[in-house]
């Protein structure tokens, strides 16, 4: 009975597993205006635990555990987080593996700005807005601030962002850029070329801090240890208003009855959290060709069969994964061959022969596109040269040397037997 | 249905130690079945309960409970006041419990309930009650269904009630006022959006947010209907801005319950059509202030020639915004030339000098965002402000433009995202070898010392005659020949290892009898020679 306790008990941990979220509101009322978005994550299995960001308990890490697996900030007007928190402890979260889900507004604090900084990103300063008087929607105040996005602006990656095929975006909120250097900042969504990131009561007196298509909206970050941290200038447009608002912009007569934002949350926070574009190895095998167990050590020019199980979670379940670019790297220190393995059903299978180079190599398989988790397995082999009996023994052109050396010792033989047996005849005796 | 069984249950269950919600429960089961209810015992064991338990939902319960009690409830009507200043405030407009929507719906509603029972207004201050009523009004899109329960009974209990009756008064038309649409409509309703008799309404003072100018003061509405409002604002000649109303209204029957009734603000934006004119572009030396020769082009028209800029130049748009209303010049906040060149689609923007209308782009200085990349642009003058209302981006013309060579855009490097090329390994081409025919010809020449060694032995006469006939000699020739005999084998089929083996092998009995044989040679000669 104990045990069988035990074992239902360890199976909710592990299915709890990455669910653990906090949630950091700055007000209560946020609860409610945002209802239809929390309970969507419930359904979902999320745990989530709702504090106000400078409740004085709050803290991420117990006794050198993480408390929490994701991290959702709705408190854009935080100035300081209670508790132990702060954006070092943020971000050592984020180095821990936890994801972080960011919304700002434009009433954006010090502290999520500092955040973004370090993940990469830079939001506009508070009191600012993304303007667009060319594609406002029609129920804005008068500062055309609320604006409309289409979903033409997404970025082309269908785990992050679903299909591409949805109603117009609602967005009011501020604007943010990233750096184009830094390689690991994808601009999910960014504005239309006609839009810029400003105050909207001051007159533009130097340049704005975001224009155009540099104008981010929403930006995506994957750590190197695949923690995934995504930040959105606009608190609104998870709130429930957003998802049910009707589109129409002030500019046209195109009117769409229900906005794209339920949409595009959803595919956000199911990458965010982890649950799609997850990748992992199975078993790794590599033998010469026709035998089951590897060798002690391969040989140059041998036959080598390499194969490895990839998995992708899919709905919650391991399932093998389609992808059909997997590369497989035969490195020592520079890669000497590459080869795109061939997948059947999950397991990516390659024949291929060794170079002519011995040395200690790596099969290596350094998977890396956008969305999906980075994948590296790596598999140390020494590859010995030939053996003194491997090489060719009859080249023709050696012949000479072999009937050389062979009549030499034919010869060897009989002169032995002439020298050592002679009799030489008795001479003449003169007379 | 066994009406003696319930009445037991249900009285059973109000009793000293339950918590208020049960209470609220039960009490609330009996009097609609109609059945008998002990007042003092409910109304102690209520007071008990609410002494355990003072958060505000219990309260709520309290109110509700106690509004339908006969007996003295003044003490739980005391309790309102302290019940509403746990409440928070957000933003300076909204009052909010914890719990949320359900349960500051809850106590507000308790409380006018009881209030209605005690016969005495509740103890709320007016903007109290005002701001609980905003942010009934701001839950309007509730989806949890027993707050919506409670937030429609709330919102009905405030509108007619006896003691405060919070009046909303909202912008009806759109935010923009424009020579076409002049009028501001405003409603005047309870929190229903019902009527509240007839009022006069004026619009106090209309103040320019940002010049502060005073457009009207003490203008009266016109009523369109029982709760509609409307003002023609353009008939002030309003300049283009956003302007704050403040609006009251007076009932025309005094009524002390009505809230809210001076003091409203409504916002609007009276907004323009622009024209843009005197638009010139030029292309300048860079130390030049004015281009010697421009092009002038008339919206929504392009220029018909492509100009042509390099980066000692300087392009020059100068153009002029008027407001078509009134034909006063006007300044946007948003006025942007954007270049985007053809071949890439990347997109360059540059913002106007805001006092002057005019760009002054220096390629020179701004050949690193061009990324050093010549070719066709196409310029469009980008136009916009929140008071514009054609708003609009014009493409103006092209520009070549040249930047000095050698200066290469950065390699873009690896896009890590992409598949790398692959990479067969090139295999060591084997070294040529000679020709067949020579390796046949020299094979042959090399087995000719053999053949000159057998001549001329048979030339000089040759025999084994001396030959022992032991085993020494025998077992050492032959192991010899062994040796030999391995050695080809090694060629043909063994390996160093085997080879070595054997040979060490073969290798004893050889020394034996080859010493052996040598020792029995030297011996023979020997006694040869001394006979």
């Amino acid at each position: 009975m104990l045990r069988f306790s035990l074992f239902i008990a360890i199976c909710v941990c592990s299915v709890l597993a990455n669910k653990r979220t906090l949630v950091l509101v700055d007000n209560w009322s946020i609860r409610e205006t945002h209802s239809v978005f929390f309970r969507t994550l419930r359904d979902r299995g999320f745990e989530l635990t709702f504090k106000t960001a400078d409740d004085s308990s709050l803290a991420l890490v117990k006794y050198g555990e993480f408390l929490y697996d994701n991290l959702i900030l709705f408190s854009p007007s935080v100035e300081e987080f209670g508790g132990s928190l702060d954006v070092a402890a943020i971000t050592n979260f984020i180095d821990g593996g936890g994801n972080v889900l960011v919304a700002a507004s434009s009433d954006i604090g010090d502290p999520i700005r500092e955040l973004a900084t370090e993940c990469g990103v830079e939001f506009d300063y508070e009191k600012t807005a993304v303007i667009d008087h060319l594609n406002y929607d029609i129920k804005d105040q008068g500062k055309h601030t609320m604006i409309i996005a289409d979903s033409k602006n997404l970025l082309d990656a269908p785990l992050i962002v679903g299909s591409k095929n949805i109603n117009p975006l609602l967005y009011r909120g501020v604007g943010m850029v990233a750096d184009p250097e830094n390689p690991l900042v994808l601009s999910v969504l960014h504005a239309s070329s006609t839009a810029y990131s400003f105050s909207p009561d001051k007159a533009i007196d130097d340049y704005p801090h975001a224009v155009g298509k540099n104008t981010l909206l929403v930006a995506a970050l994957q750590a190197r240890n695949n923690a995934r941290v995504v930040f959105l200038g606009s608190l609104d447009f998870f709130s429930d208003e957003f998802f049910t608002f009707s589109v129409q912009s002030g500019m046209s007569n195109k009117q769409f009855p229900k906005s794209g934002n339920e949409d595009l949350a959803l595919s956000l926070t199911q990458w965010v959290f982890k649950e799609k574009g997850v990748l992992r190895v199975g078993a790794v095998k590599h033998n010469k060709q026709g035998e089951k167990e590897p060798p002690q050590a391969y040989t140059v020019f041998d036959m080598v069969d390499y194969s490895i199980e990839i998995e992708e979670l899919k709905d919650g379940k391991w399932k093998p994964f389609s992808g059909q670019d997997v590369q497989l790297e035969f490195v020592r220190i520079d890669p000497f061959v590459r080869t795109t393995l061939k997948n059947s059903n999950g397991k990516f299978h390659i024949t291929f022969k060794l170079p002519d180079v011995y040395g200690v190599y790596k099969f290596q398989v350094d998977y890396n596109r956008v969305g999906y988790t980075h994948l590296y397995s790596t598999t140390q082999v020494s590859v010995r040269p030939l053996q003194h009996t491997q090489y060719e023994r009859f080249i023709y052109s050696a012949y000479p040397y072999y009937t050389s050396a062979f009549s030499m010792m034919v010869g060897v033989c009989v002169f032995s037997l002439v020298f050592l047996h002679f009799k030489e005849e008795p001479k003449e005796k003169k007379e | 249905f066994p009406v003696g069984d319930t009445q037991k249950v249900l009285s059973e269950a109000i009793k000293d130690s339950v918590p208020v919600a049960d209470i609220f429960y039960a009490f609330s089961a009996l009097k609609n079945l109609g059945l008998q209810v002990d007042n003092a015992k409910v109304t102690s064991a209520l007071t008990e309960a609410l002494k355990k338990d003072d958060s505000p939902q219990s309260a709520g319960y309290g109110f509700f409970v106690a509004s339908q009690l006969t007996g003295d409830t003044k003490k739980i009507f005391d309790s309102i006041e302290d019940v509403v200043a746990q409440a928070d405030e957000v933003d300076d407009k909204y009052l909010q419990f914890e719990g949320g929507l359900y349960t500051t719906a809850l106590v507000v509603d308790g409380a006018y309930k009881l209030a209605a029972k005690e016969k005495k207004a509740p103890t709320m201050s007016d903007d109290k009650v005002v701001k609980f009523a905003n942010y009934f009004l701001s839950r309007k899109h509730v989806h949890q269904l027993r707050a919506a329960y409670q937030l429609v009974s709330v919102i009905k209990t405030l509108t007619d009630n006896q003691f405060h009756i919070p009046v909303a008064i909202t912008l009806a038309s759109p935010v923009a006022v424009t020579s076409s649409s002049p009028n501001v409509k405003v409603q005047v309703t309870n929190l229903l959006g019902g009527s509240i008799g007839s009022l006069t309404v004026t619009a106090d003072s209309a103040k320019h947010i940002s010049s502060e100018a005073i457009v009207l003061s003490k203008k009266p509405f016109t009523s369109k209907d029982s709760s509609t409002y409307e003002l023609n604002f353009m008939q002030a000649k309003p300049v283009r801005g956003f302007y704050k109303i403040i609006i009251s209204a007076k009932p025309s029957k005094e009524d002390k319950k009505l809230l809210g009734l001076t003091g409203a603000e409504v916002e609007v934006k009276v907004t323009t059509q622009v024209s843009i004119e005197n638009v010139e572009i030029g292309v300048a030396d860079k130390d030049q202030t004015t281009a010697a020769r421009t092009t002038k082009v008339q919206y929504p028209g392009k220029a018909s020639t492509v100009f042509e800029a390099d980066y000692h130049q300087k392009i020059i748009v100068k153009f002029q915004l008027k407001d078509k209303a009134d034909g006063t010049k006007m300044s946007a906040h948003q006025t942007f030339l954007k270049l985007t060149n053809q071949k890439t689609n990347q997109e360059i923007i540059f913002v106007a000098d805001a006092a002057s209308n005019k760009f002054d782009l220096d390629i020179g200085s701004s050949a690193g965002q061009f990324g050093h990349l010549s070719g066709k642009y196409s310029m469009e003058l980008i136009i916009g402000d929140a008071v514009i209302e054609n708003p609009f981006s014009w493409a103006l013309g092209e520009v070549n433009l040249n930047f000095p060579e050698g200066q290469t855009p950065k390699d873009k490097g690896l896009d890590r995202y992409a598949k790398k090329p692959e990479i067969k390994h090139l295999f060591r081409e084997p070294e040529k070898r000679p020709a067949a025919v020579v390796s046949t010809v020299f094979t042959f020449l090399v087995l000719a010392p053999v053949l000159i060694l057998v001549l001329l032995w048979m030339k000089i006469g040759v025999n084994v005659s001396n030959f022992p006939m032991s085993l020494s000699a025998v077992g050492f020739h032959l192991c010899l020949a062994a040796i030999f005999g391995l050695y080809y084998l090694y060629w043909v089929e063994l390996n160093m290892f085997q080879t070595v083996r054997y040979l060490g092998l073969l290798a004893l009995p050889t020394f034996i009898f080859g010493n052996r044989l040598l020792s029995g040679i030297a011996s023979k000669r020997k006694g040869e020679k001394k006979v």
